[in-house]
């Protein structure tokens, strides 16, 4: 039997019909896998021909880069059509835009994830190779046709891949090629870069046909004969002539992607101006806005090194093109900032992309653009999500569908699909697969989960679904939408890559996502939408100032989130977050931008985050491995915190090149799960140890990059987040009440529901008033003196029309009953019924109860009171008036929020919480006393960096108390844990003196969910 | 209020049960199922029903799979066949059928029996009360009882288990006021309206205006509190016991041969056929007793591979059957029961077809085949793609349904293929003998039988002979081209 498993000697011979898993559960294996094994089997090409796409091409060009992988990659594309399968070959940049330009034209023409292509498409094309496989029903005239359009740049393309139909289809295309005299080529119709992969193949097949493998058995290859053979192999199947076939065409394809050249879009910059002389003409108009009293000559040095730097790079265009779109939101006065290397720069300052002064802030990190590398600068955008559509909207107007478009995010296979696919696959049932995946359970499983899920004493089917599981994980599923990266081209985009339709009406993505566009240095504008940013639009509406006119470095607003205080403050409100607060006491700008990057995996995982601590309160000395790691890490003591300084440190402590730390930077998010990148950490180890590291801080420094790699969230991101951290803090610091108004109109957003952030801020003496059919707005309304209204936003059920119809009929002295304001035009009964029951009514009715039943007539055209009911509004409810705890429910039912007493109160009132302590009174108990505490549940939270903690917060009368339930009671009690809305918890309390956190180590849990229900013989569901 | 509905009311005597959970319970034979955390699903694999050690794990109904099974991982899982739910309780209805004359199903799980004519029989409501309980108990059945003069009354008594067995105005009226509403499975929209009026048991309900509340709440509130009071009729469907058919043919002279049965089975058959028709139903197979004179009745039954109904198709199957059959003794009558029937509809679909003539036509045949030879001598040949050739064809039995079948590959496989393919020596592969191949096999990962073969089709000795190679490197014969 032929086996071709051996790598062997180098050959003369190019794969021309090759598709990866782009070509989404049909192609067994990755690009990189593909193009590593031509490699290695010594092929001179590679064609890597996905159906009817390009998504994967970048990844191959990529890892031919980086590993310098002596093999030609050739970019083509397969389209499938009942009169044979037809393979475009890219030779040169016109036959690249044409196979773009097509697969595009298909792609738009069908739903998502479809394509429709029809072979007259073909005649259009004057540059791409074409390699067609007829079926043998085909025309003579489309034949003759074809053979015309592709004068000297057709071939048919025979291919055995020893099944059944073999000896027929390539017998006839053989004698096909002598009859026409047209030239015959060979290939492998390759789905898999080695024989290993058929199995995944097949069960991708049976994912694709959405049934079990055996059912589909008729669907399968019959042999796993599709992968990249061995010379020996190709040499026994195919002619000679056949194989230098191969040769002729790899040689007339010379296109390379490195020859993508990309131009920035030009509208932005008047004819009558160069982009350069422009972009200082705007830099020179921001500078007199940001800096009034003249520029430093410091700034001034800096802001002509910068555009010196943009005009070599030719990147003038790029800011030109931010501005505009800056501009625009600011003139629609939404409100904007951008963050990442631009952060500190003052060219982005004084353009307003950004709002970090650099006058007033050290520049914190040394580049902003590689003045070394092709990498285009990285500039995101935040915008008051509730308004970034109206900006992708404009981008859509000013540059047309033909010049932008989203980038895509490839789907790929997590542990959950993953297990549901395969199980599904192999022919497991409903209930089968779902036991399979409640195994999996995600959030109570470590990095062990495999183990856990395929018990290692399972089965041979448990064997199975292992191995495909795992090697499924990592598979491209689909493509779908970056969350709001932007391309934008010159010229037509089409011609650059191909443009396909997005699940979202009126939005269309392109084949290649964010790694794909940098690697080719295509420009990205991120546009991204963030909660907070309306908030503070709105705060600062209010008060009528802008982001620059807030007070810097404000000590009460310092001290006040060094107490913890920080529910509603973006980025800082998380538990985690405010645990780390008390402990790193920020007094500074700085000392926010380490706040926020430090609660994240990578310090955590790298253990970096004690000895920050300790050295930042003076415990221990700053201290620095090489002396030349300073500079990189001074600002930090000496412990690397930041992306950026692990990078840089690599550079120094493993003499990593330029290139490589790139490279390192790009690859920390498979740090763990690709094998190639073994190489480079072993590398770092190595130099590493050379310079006399030791193997425990070696260690630390990996584990802080796989951290980095799960949520990597670098320096110059954060330098402006902490910006928006500190006007927040200072917002809620010195006006509460507008914030709290802001934050509750911006919802949904944050981290607490609504009740939570009205209940905080009643503790920071805000007076809340309630629901008032005659004194709410639709919005929350700040009023003097730290009061806030609240709006009919909050009624569940009740849509903003009617809302807003209501208040504009609304008399100046207000409604003076019930009738009255439901004559006002068409409210149904459901609205009626839901503005009764949030005691929107109260000032007109007996109460809530009285007001629903008022209210509840049938829905007519309009309202007709019916005076001669036997119960009217104006006659006394038989039945009895509401009492505490139902007035309680109907609030949360109705509205989620109560401004009665809070619950927790009322229980402890009636005895039902025995001698349970308040979260007030848990800091007067002693450190390591036991003790009951109760709350509402307000979060339950098992972060991934503390194995296996889950974090309670519970809510009671006097503020919140913070419980740590071990993975062994949380086991003990899952379904408490999981389930309790109302828990009392027995436990012991630590306190930590220094920073006055103060916690409950829970030893048992108590599901009080029901006493409230129990307290009336009523029971209500209650949420 | 009272004195003039109590004018129009119509009052009977109404007993309810309530089997809770009677899905799951039917499932549990013996103490050790009860005490495995077990649930029942619904279709879309949520928690409909579940066993007190599954509530103790903290399941709890409306679950999810997932959820329940992260609380209880060694959760015994059922899902739900309604056919079968409904089978359940006609089974009780069936029972209770002893009990009462007029027995009401109340889809899934209750039962409405009128007691009023029967008391007297019984010794009185609490000895009726108490015989249908302990007859529960011996069953093994959880049950909810009540009694009431209307059957609302009854029902919704027994979903809040405050039953008592009591017919008396003045003792159930407290009862009933006292229910609470979120026991008596109203529509949900309907008591969250109620509650978030503040009403929540059926006294303050009565407390509004009848009219008022069915025109504020619901209509259909209004007519259930009608029904409760007996002023409105309650719909209710009278249990049907299950249809069979029966009938008989007394010989006035003994028949002595199986043909002599023929003349009498073919009036017996007509008339089934007539009950067919008029039900739309077919059969599968009929139960013929034959009686003696002094010995024990004969039992044939005749089975068809496919539904019956039509009078010609019948006397013809049963002809071909009882030419196989002999008498045992004189036979003095001739019986025909049919206890299980088959719906028409589906069949008439599949008929409707543009196949239908061909069909219609290979149904009679398969019939008629069947008729002749035993069950197990006829066979339908599946093909079913697997690459395998082993696998590439397997046989079903003629009731599955054809389409079962999978295209065949397009390969030049042997129609004659050997059982077990044979060792060979290693074959002569030069161009003469070599007419095609290599064709290479390699599946079967997903049944761990996976095969590696090449396949060669060779001319020899003036055969066509279809070789392959395995991964060890031996050679077989696996089969013969014609």
């Amino acid at each position: 039997m032929v086996t071709d498993f051996e790598v062997t000697e180098p050959m003369i011979y190019a794969e021309l019909h090759c598709i990866s898993n782009f070509s989404f559960l049909r192609g067994g294996s990755h690009p990189e896998e593909l193009v590593q094994r031509a490699a290695e089997l010594g092929y001179t090409a590679l064609a890597l021909t996905d159906e009817c796409s390009l998504s994967g091409v970048v990844c191959a060009h990529r890892e031919i880069k980086e590993n310098n992988l002596s093999l030609k990659l050739i970019i083509g594309s397969e389209f499938r059509h009942k009169s044979g399968v037809y393979v475009l070959l890219a030779p040169d940049r016109q036959g690249y835009s044409e196979l773009s330009q097509l697969i595009t034209h298909c792609r738009r023409n069908a739903p998502k994830g479809e394509y429709i292509f029809s072979p007259e498409q073909l005649l259009s094309l004057n540059y791409c190779l074409l390699l067609w496989q007829p079926e043998r029903a085909y025309c003579q005239a489309w034949l003759t046709q074809l053979t015309d359009t592709f004068t000297d740049r057709l071939w048919l393309l025979a291919e055995k891949t020893l099944d059944e139909f073999d000896d027929a289809h390539f017998t006839y295309i053989v004698q096909l090629g002598e009859q026409t005299g047209l030239p015959v080529t060979a290939a492998s119709n390759v789905h898999l870069h080695h024989p290993s992969r058929q199995r995944l193949q097949d069960c991708l097949t049976a994912i694709r046909l959405n049934r079990a493998i055996h059912s589909i058995r008729h669907m399968l290859f019959a042999n796993s004969e599709r992968h990249l053979r061995s010379a020996r192999k190709l040499h026994s199947l195919y002619s000679r002539a056949l194989i230098s076939e191969t040769m002729v065409i790899a040689r007339r394809c010379h296109f390379s992607l490195d020859e993508i050249a990309y131009l920035y879009p030009t509208d932005s910059v008047p004819e009558e101006k160069t982009p350069s002389g422009y972009l200082r003409e705007l830099v020179e108009q921001g500078q007199k806005i940001r800096f009034p009293n003249g520029t430093s000559e410091k700034i001034q040095q800096t802001i002509e090194k910068e555009l010196a730097l943009i005009q070599k790079k030719k990147y003038e265009h790029y800011f030109v093109t931010l501005f505009d779109i800056v501009s625009y939101a600011r003139a629609q006065n939404i409100l904007c900032q951008g963050r990442g290397s631009a952060a500190n720069s003052v060219v982005c300052y004084c353009l307003f992309l950004t709002e970090v002064n650099p006058e007033k802030v050290q520049l914190l990190f040394e580049r902003f653009i590689s003045e070394e590398r092709h990498e285009p600068p990285d500039i995101d955008i935040d915008f008051e999500s509730q308004r970034r559509e109206e900006v992708i909207q404009y981008i859509y107007r000013k540059y047309g569908r033909e010049r932008a478009a989203l980038a895509a995010t490839v789907i790929r296979y997590r542990p959950r699909s993953a297990l549901r696919d395969v199980a599904k696959a192999c022919g497991l049932n409903a209930a089968q697969q779902d036991q399979i995946v409640a195994r999996y359970a995600g959030r109570y499983l470590g990095k062990d989960w495999m183990e856990r899920v395929f018990p290692a004493d399972g089965s041979a089917q448990t064997k199975l679904l292992r191995s495909l599981t795992e090697e499924i994980l990592g598979f491209p599923r689909h493509l779908s939408q970056h969350v709001g990266g932007f391309v934008i081209s010159e010229g037509s985009l089409t011609k650059l890559v191909p443009v396909e339709n997005a699940s979202m009406a009126e939005r269309t993505v392109i084949q290649w996502d964010k790694d794909d566009l940098e690697t080719l240095g295509l420009m990205k504008v991120d546009i991204l939408g963030l909660g907070m940013m309306t908030a503070i639009r709105r705060s600062l509406n209010h008060l009528g100032l802008q982001m620059s006119d807030i007070p810097n470095e404000d000590p009460a607003t310092y001290k006040m989130l060094q107490k913890a205080d920080s529910v509603g403050v973006f980025q800082v409100e998380s538990r985690a977050q405010m645990n780390m607060l008390p402990r790193l006491k920020p007094n500074c700008y700085y000392d926010l931008v380490v706040q926020i990057s430090i609660v994240r995996p990578g310090p955590i995982h790298g253990d970096m985050v004690h000895p920050y601590l300790k050295r930042r309160n003076g415990e221990e000395a700053a201290d620095y491995p090489l002396p030349e790691l300073k500079p990189i890490l001074e600002r930090t003591y000496g412990v690397p915190l930041f992306q950026e300084q692990v990078i840089a440190f690599a550079m120094v402590a493993a003499d990593f090149t330029a290139a490589e730390a790139d490279q390192l930077r790009r690859s920390m998010a498979s740090w763990r799960r690709k094998g190639h990148m073994h190489a480079l950490r072993q590398r770092l180890r190595t130099n590493m140890l050379k310079k006399g590291f030791s193997e425990e801080y070696i260690e630390r420094i990996q584990r802080q990059l796989e951290g980095f790699g799960e949520y990597g969230f670098p320096e110059s991101h954060a330098a402006s987040f902490a910006l928006l951290v500190y006007i927040t803090a200072w917002l809620k610091c010195h006006h509460p009440g507008v914030f709290l108004a802001a934050l509750l109109n911006s919802q949904p957003m944050g981290f607490y529901s609504p009740a939570q952030l009205i209940n905080d801020a009643r503790h920071h003496d805000v007076t809340i008033h309630p629901i008032d059919i005659n004194q709410s707005n639709w919005d929350h309304s700040a009023l003097a003196d730290d009061a806030v209204r609240l709006g009919l936003r909050l009624v569940k059920g009740l849509s903003q029309e009617t809302a807003k119809l209501l208040i504009t009929k609304r008399p100046g002295n207000g409604y003076q009953s019930i009738q009255e304001c439901l004559s006002t035009g068409k409210i149904s009964k459901h609205e009626r019924e839901a503005l009764a029951s949030a005691n929107a009514f109260a000032c007109l009715s007996e109460h809530r109860y009285h007001a629903r039943w008022s209210v509840s007539e049938p829905s007519g055209h309009n309202y007709q009171p019916d005076l001669l009911s036997a119960l009217s509004s104006d006659n006394p409810w038989p039945l009895s008036a509401p009492d505490e705890v139902e007035d309680l429910l109907e609030d949360f039912q109705s509205s989620g929020v109560t401004l009665g007493r809070h619950p927790i109160e009322i229980l402890r009132e009636k005895g039902f919480l025995g001698d349970s302590v308040s979260a007030a009174g848990l800091r007067e108990r002693a450190h390591e006393s036991e003790c009951y505490i109760a709350g509402i549940v307000t979060c339950r939270q098992r972060p991934g960096t503390a194995s296996g903690v889950t974090f309670i917060t519970l809510e009671d009368e006097t503020g919140c108390a913070n419980i740590v339930v071990w993975l062994g009671t949380a086991k003990r009690q899952l379904a408490t844990l999981m389930h309790a809305r109302v828990l009392q918890v027995y436990g012991k309390i630590e306190k930590d003196e220094k920073s006055g956190i103060t916690h409950v180590i829970a030893y048992r849990l108590i599901d009080l969910s029901h006493a409230l229900g129990h307290l009336k013989t009523k029971s209500h569901d209650f949420h | 209020m009272a004195s003039s509905a109590q004018l129009t009311a119509v009052m009977s005597s109404w007993m309810y049960l309530w089997f809770p959970d009677m899905y799951l319970h039917s499932l549990m034979t013996d103490s050790a199922d009860t005490r495995s955390p077990c649930v029942l699903l619904s279709e879309r694999q949520h928690v409909l029903q579940l066993t007190d050690t599954a509530r103790t794990a903290g399941v709890q109904p409306g679950m999810s799979l997932a959820s329940a099974l992260l609380l209880c991982p060694e959760l015994v899982i059922h899902t739900l066949d309604s056919t079968y739910h409904q089978q359940l309780l006609t089974q009780r209805a069936l029972w209770a059928c002893r009990y009462s004359a007029q027995v009401y199903p109340d889809s899934p799980q209750g039962l409405w029996l009128e007691i009023g004519s029967m008391l007297k029989l019984f010794g009185g409501l609490r000895n009726y009360w108490r015989q249908i309980e302990q007859e529960c108990l011996r069953q093994h059945w959880p049950v909810q009882i009540a009694t009431a003069t209307t059957p609302l009354a009854a029902r919704w008594l027994a979903l809040s288990d405050t039953g008592r067995p009591t017919l008396q105005a003045k003792e159930l009226r407290p009862l009933i006021d006292a229910l609470k509403l979120e026991d008596l499975q109203l529509p949900h929209n309907q008591l969250l309206n109620l509650q978030r009026l503040g009403i929540c048991t059926l006294a303050e309900l009565r407390r509004l205006p009848l009219a008022e509340t069915g025109r504020r709440i619901s209509p259909d509130l209004m007519h259930q509190m009608q029904q409760l009071d007996g002023l409105r009729q309650y719909p209710m469907t009278p249990f049907q016991p299950p249809l069979t058919f029966s009938d008989s043919a007394l010989f006035s002279h003994d028949v002595e041969h199986r043909n002599g049965l023929f003349f009498p089975l073919s009036r017996l058959l007509n008339s089934l056929s007539g009950f067919l028709h008029h039900h739309q139903l077919s059969v599968r197979w009929i139960d013929l007793s034959i009686q003696h004179r002094d010995q024990p009745q004969t039992h044939w039954q005749i089975h068809f591979a496919r539904p019956e109904y039509r009078y010609n198709e019948l006397i013809q199957l049963c002809r071909y059957q009882l030419e196989r059959q002999q008498l045992p003794a004189p036979a003095t009558a001739l019986n025909l029961n049919v206890e299980r029937f088959c719906p028409r509809a589906s069949e008439q679909a599949e008929l409707d077809n543009s196949e239908a003539g061909h069909q219609k036509q290979s149904i009679n045949l398969l019939n008629r085949l069947y008729s002749r030879l035993t069950e197990r001598q006829i066979n339908n040949l599946q093909t079913t793609g697997d690459p395998r050739p082993e696998y590439a064809w397997n046989i079903a039995t003629p009731t599955k349904h054809h389409t079962d079948s999978a295209p065949t590959r397009k390969g030049q496989w042997p129609l004659w293929l050997l059982a077990t393919p044979v060792a060979i020596p290693e074959p002569d592969l030069s161009p003469q003998t070599v007419v095609h191949g290599p064709v290479r096999i390699d599946s079967g990962w997903w049944e761990h039988v996976q095969i590696r073969r090449d396949y060669y089709q060779l001319f020899q000795h003036q055969q066509l002979l279809w070789v392959f190679r395995d991964d060890q490197g031996c050679w077989f014969l696996h089969g013969y081209f014609s």
